[in-house]
């Protein structure tokens, strides 16, 4: 059975327009800027998405909202419409810093189905940094059981200042840049943001922009924001990926990395590429967390998203911040400028705090 | 029939409180914090995984986790919150807040590096979706077994977790029961038998 992407939608901090931000992406532009926060942290640099007054639980609905619709619109669908299923994910959400939102982790994801008047009880997934890309695989998942033929799926995540300072104090924000992939990587630096896409059943969708090819899920069982460092559990999620979507290594042309910029994070991933794809096997990695922040529960579904745009444009966005790939890096990197690239499938990986490892192939239809 | 048809339950877990003395020194090295909710799920899926012996049957990459529950890491994340309010975050703190932490403690507990998830949902709501995803998986051969188990705080009787552990009825031998309606309703019920 073939599951169709007919429909994708962000909010970023270059914009929420498919086509603005791509060209954003391809010029190499970032939406990290100073961001005030009244306590001590490493960096006050973040990437916010949205302005105005709103509270951060109101923004975080607001998101999902906007993607939701702006991606059902484009698979010609209403979220009212009964046989539309909402799967969404995010990580800590606003779960930290306000006590009504953290009564019922499912609740911010309700709210949003009530807004947008959908009829069916949302889906709703919290696993860190893989939130999105999870939902995604858990909505591919329920079409191919016939559970049913039309899921919008996706992540949203706000900036808060819990989160802030818990990634100072847990020394994974970078005090510098987020430069994923450079000898000078030093962390990551947080954003805010949503993605969605809606799947289809083949025999349902229309207006097709990707086809989702298969997903794969591993635990790092490693530690609490320790990764299995060796690649073992990302290679597991990459592999699984492989074997659903029916393909081998040697056909992905193409993958949108995790890229947080953490030393950690970085080196897991160069382990988890070399130990995957033999030396023959030289599929192009971009990464966008340097232009978007980490956007955390959204930055799976807003990466998936940017891995079909550069399979249909055919052009590969730079890595903002690499100036000097880390040695032994297995694979090339997409460095200074973007490029065109021929790769009809893609793979996007992410990587969450808990050990939740996910990895999703895509296939280009223009 | 039901949607989960083909899976067998092997054995079951259940717990109430964390009894960190069922796991070795160096889980509790690892983790050094977790929420009492983590550990309280880590101690159901410790029972459920002791009773089926699979530990020594299967290779830990082969066996999967899917998590299903509204009230998650409740009390790190309140702790947390306090904390930020003076400015102040704890790296451990922030660490067991996260709502995967309902996860990844028995992962690392028991080396589980199968395909997982965490569904952040009423068991009522979300048992359904998870024991799907354990068919799929379990059907096409990504895990060999899967834990699927629910953590609930209930007003009358405190916090509880059970779990599951589940394989696919032509694959395990004849090992464990037919899941039935009321071996999946027994996740979403605690109390209410």
């Amino acid at each position: 059975m073939r599951i169709l992407v007919t429909g994708m939608a962000w909010v970023t901090a270059l914009g929420d327009d498919l086509e603005s931000v791509w060209q954003a992406l391809l010029a190499g532009r970032s939406g990290l800027r100073p961001v005030p926060f009244s306590g001590r942290l490493r960096n006050q640099l973040a990437a916010p998405a949205m302005a105005g007054d709103e509270s951060p639980s109101e923004r975080l609905v607001r998101m999902a909202c906007q993607t939701i619709q702006r991606a059902l619109q484009a698979a010609g669908h209403e979220p009212e419409d009964p046989g539309v299923q909402l799967v969404f994910g995010t990580s800590l959400g606003t779960f930290l810093d306000d006590e009504i939102s953290r009564r019922s982790l499912s609740g911010w994801a309700q709210a949003v189905a009530r807004k947008l008047g959908s009829p069916s009880a949302p889906i709703v997934v919290s696993t860190a940094c893989s939130s999105g890309a999870d939902a995604i695989m858990i909505g591919a998942e329920l079409i191919r059981s016939g559970a049913t033929k039309c899921c919008v799926c996706g992540g949203a995540d706000v900036l808060t200042d819990s989160k802030r300072l818990g990634h100072s104090a847990l020394g994974t924000m970078s005090p510098t840049q987020l430069r994923a992939f450079d000898i000078r990587h030093d962390g990551t630096l947080l954003g805010e943001g949503a993605g969605c896409m809606v799947l289809e059943h083949e025999t349902s969708g229309q207006n097709v922009q990707a086809i989702y090819r298969g997903g794969g899920s591993a635990n790092d069982a490693t530690g609490m924001t320790i990764a299995d460092m060796t690649g073992l559990s990302a290679g597991y999620a990459m592999r699984r990926s492989f074997a659903d979507a029916d393909v081998p290594s040697s056909a992905i042309g193409l993958i949108n990395a995790h890229g947080s910029g953490t030393p950690m994070s970085d080196t897991t991933e160069c382990a988890a590429f070399a130990s995957v794809f033999p030396e023959s096997i030289r599929p192009v990695v971009f990464a966008t967390k340097g232009n978007f922040g980490h956007t955390l529960g959204a930055t799976g579904a807003i990466e998936a998203i940017a891995l079909v745009l550069a399979m249909n444009a055919g052009r590969v966005p730079p890595i903002y911040g690499l100036e000097q790939p880390v040695q032994g890096f297995s694979l090339p990197l997409a460095a200074s400028k973007s490029f065109s690239c021929d790769a009809r499938i893609g793979l996007s990986l992410t990587l969450g705090f808990g050990g939740f490892d996910t990895s999703l192939i895509f296939e280009a239809v223009s | 029939m039901t949607a989960w048809s083909s899976l067998a339950v092997a054995a079951t877990g259940e717990a109430d409180v964390p009894r960190l003395e069922r796991f070795e020194p160096r889980t509790r090295a690892t983790v050094r914090y977790a929420d009492p909710a983590a550990w309280i799920t880590a101690t159901a899926v410790a029972n459920a995984l002791s009773v089926s012996g699979v530990l020594r049957s299967a290779s830990s990459h082969e066996i999967g986790m899917v998590v299903v529950s509204d009230d998650g890491p409740a009390a790190s994340m309140a702790e947390i919150n306090a904390a930020t309010s003076s400015g102040f975050s704890s790296p451990l703190r922030y660490a067991a807040s996260n709502p995967g932490s309902l996860v990844g403690v028995s992962c690392i507990a028991f080396g589980l590096r199968g395909p997982t998830i965490n569904l952040t949902m009423l068991p009522a709501d979300g048992i359904s979706v998870a024991l799907r995803l354990c068919e799929g998986w379990l059907n096409r051969g990504v895990a060999r077994w899967m834990v699927v188990a629910t953590f609930s705080v209930n007003r009358l009787e405190g916090k509880c977790s059970r779990a599951l552990l589940l394989g696919c009825q032509n694959l395990i031998g004849g090992v464990g029961k037919p899941l039935t309606q009321s071996a999946a309703d027994w996740l979403v019920s605690p109390g209410m038998e």
